[in-house]
């Protein structure tokens, strides 16, 4: 073995260790699969909400600890804080998406039909954004 | 009860979403047209939720929702536009170093070879 061909496996190994320097988490097969049952939850429940809150307490909470339990899963993966910041907008309870809509109708009773067929779309969007997300990071 | 919306209320919410200033996004500095672009195309959807509105078919805080709605949906579409091209950057560096390293390799083969 030559002086060059130490170098070229240098030069390899070097490489590879930048190969290996991801700016974003890669595809998670486990991740894509809680948000869209998340998804699938929160919808069902945002088509409820044209009816008493209080008569839903224990789906809410179901569904919140569900949700809570894909972002703690998302929050312990390494380069993922975009996918963080997504999340982040989601369950903000002061925000207008899915927390911000229970907590809108907790606070209102009861919503509008109307409003709901819209704020579904809304939901179903921003849970959308995240699977796309997702979906489109490189795969093992 | 409220007092019904005309469309140039819908102009005005529309006008002092674009005009929000940027260092309250940062996130928003590098790509200010898409997201411009993005609500412009919401516009639609705020005549439709000002109309509701007038007809009384939702209320005062449903409507503010709605609106801060479209908002959060840009910036979620803003973070996942973000998210794909750093994908995009990682699978491309990881394509061009495997070749580079493939070729070194098959260099260092038939340099030592050559030795032999």
């Amino acid at each position: 073995v030559n002086g060059k061909t130490i170098q070229l496996c240098g030069i390899t190994v070097l490489l590879i260790a930048f190969a290996s320097c991801a700016t974003v988490s890669r595809y998670d097969e486990q991740s894509y699969l809680q948000v869209t049952a998340c998804k699938a939850e929160a919808l069902s429940l945002i088509d409820k909400s044209y009816t008493p809150y209080k008569e839903h307490l224990d789906e809410i909470a179901s569904v919140k600890l569900d949700v809570l339990k894909a972002y703690e899963y998302d929050a312990g993966r390494a380069q993922n804080k975009l996918t963080m910041q997504m999340w982040d907008t989601l369950l903000d309870e002061k925000g207008s998406t899915f927390f911000g809509t229970l907590e809108l109708w907790r606070v209102k009773g009861q919503l509008h039909p109307a409003f709901v067929a819209i704020k579904r779309s809304q939901v179903s969007q921003a849970f959308n954004q995240i699977v796309d997300a997702e979906s489109g990071k490189v795969h093992q | 009860m409220s007092a019904p919306v005309d469309p140039i209320s819908v102009e005005q919410i529309l006008k002092q979403i674009l005009t929000m200033p940027s260092p309250m996004h940062p996130g928003y500095s590098n790509s200010m047209q898409d997201v411009k672009d993005f609500l412009l195309q919401s516009q639609n959807s705020l005549s439709v939720y000002a109309n509701m509105f007038a007809k009384k078919a939702i209320d005062q805080d449903e409507l503010e929702s709605l609106v801060k709605g479209l908002v959060d949906l840009a910036e979620l579409h803003h973070l996942k536009e973000q998210i794909l091209e750093a994908a995009a950057a990682d699978k491309l560096r990881a394509e061009i170093v495997s070749l580079v390293a493939t070729a070194i390799g098959e260099t260092v083969k038939i340099g030592t070879r050559a030795t032999v």
